[in-house]
């Protein structure tokens, strides 16, 4: 869907950011690749400074929205894997596009 | 139900954060209220850092696994979780857990708040509900016809049911899902940013 909007609205972003974890060409795009990587990666800890950097660029309202975005897909990824949904033809192109060979993705 | 985060969660979230707490917290279909409470605080020891290996019980193993390393599960594994007597609505439950347990922990950390406390079990018994259709379509559990996203879970009605009850406040309306312009504090393209950097994170590729 990322490549959807961008595409849709002519924003011309590099999905590649996905991967690469380089600020996207978006509204707040370091803060919120910054949070996401934190809150996904250290579960350990709150994403203290991070959820900062990101109130202080876009206010409590984004920060929230965001943060349950990333909770979302917390769900959303373990939710897929558990049940072993086939990946899609579909998004093979996509696969590709963020360096995986398709035929070697795991199911 | 979140004790002085640092962000306050929006009023739409913070209730399905709490509908969810209370339907993870008692029986499911298949596990009493003690199995799920032990899923749960499993799941948070893998996060937490104090359990480094899956150990204990089957139920606990496979609780384990959908926590730390879900993208590492194959057929197989899930086939010897049953072969040891995690059959495979049991191991449905559980995913279904594990997910909706990420959601809410997840959200509650990342809003700077103290994940919410486990209550002691309240000795229900699992309802025994499940849909008298569920099979094993194209992947490794019971299912209502192919696998997706939001129906993933629907071989137990009530635990389908939880599932889109958190995940449209969480994400977006799913009447609004086709919309690549979709707005709200957020632009569609940032919260599939998001979306996107999280999956790949996580090594999911759905």
């Amino acid at each position: 869907m990322l490549r959807a909007s961008s595409d849709a609205l002519d924003l011309g972003i590099d999905i590649t950011a996905v991967a690469t974890g380089t600020a996207p060409a978006i509204r707040y795009g370091a803060e919120l690749a910054s949070l996401t990587l934190e809150l996904t990666t250290n579960t350990a800890k709150e994403p203290t400074a991070q959820r900062a950097a990101l109130l202080e660029a876009g206010g409590a309202a984004v920060a929230e929205r965001a943060v349950g975005v990333c909770a979302t897909f917390q769900m959303m990824n373990r939710l897929l894997d558990g049940v072993g949904a086939p990946v899609r033809s579909s998004l093979q192109g996509i696969a590709t596009a963020l360096g995986f060979d398709p035929a070697e993705l795991p199911r | 139900m979140l004790t002085d985060p640092v962000l306050s969660p929006h009023p739409s979230r913070a209730d399905a954060t709490a509908r969810a707490w209370a339907q993870l917290t008692t029986a499911g279909p298949t596990l009493n209220s003690a199995e799920r409470l032990n899923v749960i605080a499993t799941a948070r020891r893998a996060w937490d850092g104090t359990s480094e290996t899956a150990h204990g019980t089957v139920l606990e193993e496979a609780a384990y696994w959908l926590a730390k390393d879900a993208g590492g599960l194959r057929q197989e594994i899930v086939d010897e979780f049953e072969r040891r007597g995690l059959d495979r609505f049991r191991y449905l439950e559980t995913v279904g857990v594990v997910a909706r347990l990420a959601n809410v922990d997840f959200y509650t950390r990342g809003l700077g708040g103290p994940l919410l406390a486990l209550p002691d079990p309240d000795g229900t018994s699992p309802t025994g509900e499940v849909h008298p259709d569920a099979a094993i379509t194209d992947g490794w559990v019971p299912a209502t016809g192919p696998l997706f996203a939001p129906a993933s879970l629907d071989a137990l009605p009530a635990e389908g049911e939880a599932l889109r009850d958190l995940h449209e406040p969480m994400y977006m309306p799913m009447a609004e899902m086709g919309d690549p312009g979709f707005v709200d504090v957020l632009t569609r393209a940032q919260i599939e940013f998001v979306a996107a950097r999280t999956s790949f994170l996580n090594e999911c590729f759905y």
